[in-house]
């Protein structure tokens, strides 16, 4: 405590190396981030998730979850698997609940076929660009539309954000 | 002149922004070594895969996740699995802090913070998602 508040002492504190010192810590420290970030990704890499594993997770909610396209009795609160209501397929709104935007990699876009009169029916989430790409899923599907069952297949197409 | 007090600052400053460098460099290539951070991002991204597959499930669901993470913390904010050293208990402290994000698909967001957990209880009840330390027995 002496020594800090020896105010003779602190006259000559900046020293006439301290531009090279400041220098040398910018440099250091920001060859250390390079290094951690560098690291970090290598690290990355090598615990990947094998592919399609977490896009095959991820699409499942579409058809599974009420919050998603899924079929809910309203009555009986019983939600129905592997179930496309149409009410919730043609409203984009349902994907801000569904699919939120932040933090994700992936983007989905949807085609409901076979749906009688009503031709070929899509969907994308709000992050989907329209470029031609490989299907990634084909699935028969239950289509629930103003109180009426239809068979469907349900196209699902996976891009990388 | 330097004054004699001044070197002696100079000094202290320095040796102690040096072990703290030196310190943190050995943690970091220590973690980076004995595999602990490729430990802490495969639990964070296996973390964020159940919690993806349970809300892509339609109904309610119980889960465990059976690793002994002893010695970790495990975190989940903003929709990512944050894991990091118990040492810390704060993971901007660690430097070998890892995180990995996953997607809700509601409006209620999880919160949990898992400290040393032996079993990861994941719970869903009526689209609502809590994560337990099963030695909690709560």
């Amino acid at each position: 405590m002496k020594l800090i508040s020896n105010k003779r002492a602190a006259e000559n504190w900046i020293p006439a190396d301290m531009p090279y010192i400041v220098l040398f810590a910018i440099i250091f420290g920001f060859s250390i981030g390079i290094l951690v970030i560098f690291m970090g990704s290598f690290a990355s890499r090598n615990t990947a998730i094998p592919k399609n594993v977490e896009e095959f997770i991820l699409m499942g909610r579409f058809y599974n979850s009420p919050n998603c396209f899924a079929y809910q009795d309203k009555n009986s609160g019983r939600v129905y698997s592997k179930s496309i209501d149409l009410e919730k397929f043609t409203n984009p709104g349902i994907m801000y609940r569904c699919f939120p935007l932040s933090n994700n990699k992936y983007s989905f876009k949807f085609e409901l076929d076979g749906m009688g009169g009503l031709g070929s029916i899509s969907a994308s989430t709000p992050n989907w660009v329209e470029r031609s790409g490989p299907i990634f899923e084909g699935k028969d599907v239950i289509v629930y539309s103003d109180n009426k069952i239809k068979m469907a297949k349900l196209s699902i197409y996976v891009q990388n954000v | 002149m330097i004054k004699k007090g001044s070197i002696v600052i100079r000094a202290i400053i320095f040796v102690t922004i040096s072990a703290v460098i030196l310190g943190g460099l050995i943690y970091i290539g220590k973690s980076y070594g004995s595999g602990e951070v490729y430990r802490k991002l495969i639990i964070a991204k296996e973390i964020a895969l159940i919690l993806d597959a349970i809300y892509a499930y339609p109904y309610d669901s119980l889960v465990y996740y059976e690793k002994d993470l002893t010695g970790l913390i495990v975190e989940v904010s903003n929709n990512k699995v944050i894991v990091y050293n118990a040492q810390f208990n704060n993971r901007n402290l660690d430097p070998t802090s890892v995180d990995y994000s996953f997607i809700p698909t509601t409006i209620n967001k999880i919160n949990a913070k898992l400290e040393n957990p032996k079993k990861i209880k994941f719970q869903k009840f009526n689209d609502i998602i809590i994560l337990k330390n099963e030695i909690d027995k709560q």
